[in-house]
């Protein structure tokens, strides 16, 4: 009994040694392996054992380039964007401020361009303020209008900018010419943001005639295109018939406007 | 058998850690993380389980250089079975004596490698110098807080 517990104790200190020296073996006999058996070992070794070992790496590495590269793309993509947005936004000032300049051309108005920036802050916007003012010899009363149709006309006048009155605001009005009848009427706000035009009761009106200024009243001249007749109003007396104007220029939509320099031809001496 | 192939994979994770990330660095000042990891586990586990995991370890590495096969594997063997015979369990050690071992094993290791690899005697000393010893001292000084937090094996009663 003794002895087989020594030989186990034995057995346990030279398991140490005999690891060590078959370790020692193995690793000379890698070392000094000819070149075409190490070559076949590393293929081997490559091949099966170190497969996933070499994949991770290769993933890691992989991971760490494609991070990079998306992080550069990344940035790269934001700055396009807005370099794209800044474009578009261009274009399509461009398209507008080619219009209006092709109709301050052709129209032969004394015009003279300026930019909204500011809209009145409530849920109805009825008046502007735009960037031209006693400076840029704005008068008050002078029209407001764009390529497509008036919009306004300047209601106050400051040294640098100027307050603009809607169509849309219901102390607006403005009389306005069937083109095709030549009946007069008068425009208005009757609700928050939709204009009607009330001519007399044996008025031609049709729907889809367009109305033009009048130039009655001394502030807008004579043939400005306002609107077209979108629909009559059934009222119960025939003194007056009343339509619904689909405006050519949508006060909303508008960004640049001209304001045409034309003095009224009205005024009110103080006593 | 478990604890030695978990440690095996400890080691091969430490190895495309060093491959990875730790190339990064200037190859005279990059640790060596796994003869870090094997001298930590063969205190841990004894001579014969640093051998095999030494053997193994260095094997695996000395693929990656086909002109130099075995040498890792001759080196790392002799680490861990050096660390192995101060087995944790049979004697007790502070975490600095702890790193003073693995600065031994570090220089061991170093010494054995360029021999087996074959470097001439002015190479043999200036890369010892020069790229032996920068590598170790960053080495040793990251053992400082792996010794203090792995954990210490159990002293046989």
């Amino acid at each position: 009994m003794i002895f087989f517990e020594w030989i186990t104790a034995l057995f346990t200190l030279a398991r140490g040694v005999f690891s060590l020296l078959l370790c020692l073996l193995l690793s000379l006999t890698l070392l000094f392996m000819s070149a075409e058996g190490k070559r076949i070992f590393y293929e081997v070794a490559v091949s099966t054992v170190l497969a996933p070992v070499e994949s991770v790496i290769a993933l890691k590495k992989d991971y760490f380039r494609v991070y990079q590269e998306n992080e550069k793309l990344r940035r790269e993509n934001i700055s396009l964007k807005v370099t794209n947005d800044r474009l578009k936004e261009y274009q399509t000032q461009n398209q507008r401020l080619k219009s209006m300049l092709s109709f301050k051309n052709e129209s032969g108005f004394d015009l003279m361009s300026g930019e909204i920036f500011s809209r009145n802050p409530g849920r109805y916007v009825t008046s502007w303020r735009i960037n031209l003012g006693e400076r840029d010899s704005i008068e008050l009363n002078m029209p407001v209008l764009t390529a497509k149709g008036v919009v306004g006309k300047v209601a106050k006048v400051y040294w640098n900018h100027s307050l603009v009155q809607l169509i849309y605001d219901p102390n607006f009005k403005i009389s306005v010419l069937n083109q095709r009848s030549r009946h007069i009427a008068i425009l208005e706000s009757y609700q928050k943001h939709e204009v009607s035009a009330q001519f007399s009761g044996d008025a031609d009106v049709r729907v889809g005639d367009t109305l033009v200024t009048s130039g009655l009243g001394g502030v807008f001249p004579k043939g400005l295109m306002v609107g077209e007749v979108q629909s009559e109003f059934k009222l119960s007396n025939a003194i007056t018939r009343k339509v619904k104007v689909n405006l050519f220029q949508d006060p909303h939509l508008v960004e640049e406007v001209f304001v045409y320099r034309i003095r009224d031809s009205w005024f009110v001496i103080n006593p | 058998m478990k604890k030695f192939l978990f440690s095996f994979l400890l080691l091969l994770f430490l190895l495309v850690i060093q491959a990875t990330l730790l190339s990064l660095m200037a190859p005279a000042w990059r640790p060596d993380l796994v003869l870090l990891g094997l001298v930590v586990l063969s205190l841990r586990f004894g001579s014969v389980f640093g051998v095999y995991l030494g053997f193994l370890t260095g094997a695996v590495q000395d693929v990656y250089v086909v002109e130099t096969l075995g040498a890792n594997a001759l080196a790392y063997c002799l680490v861990g079975y050096l660390a192995g015979l101060l087995d944790e369990t049979r004697f007790t050690f502070s975490p600095l004596t702890k790193c003073l071992l693995f600065a031994a094993a570090y220089g061991i290791h170093d010494i054995l490698y360029n021999l087996a690899i074959g470097l001439e005697q002015p190479a043999f000393w200036s890369h010892l110098l020069w790229a032996s010893l920068p590598s170790g001292i960053v080495s040793v000084l990251l053992s400082i807080p792996v010794f203090y937090l792995a954990p210490h094996g159990i002293r046989e009663s």
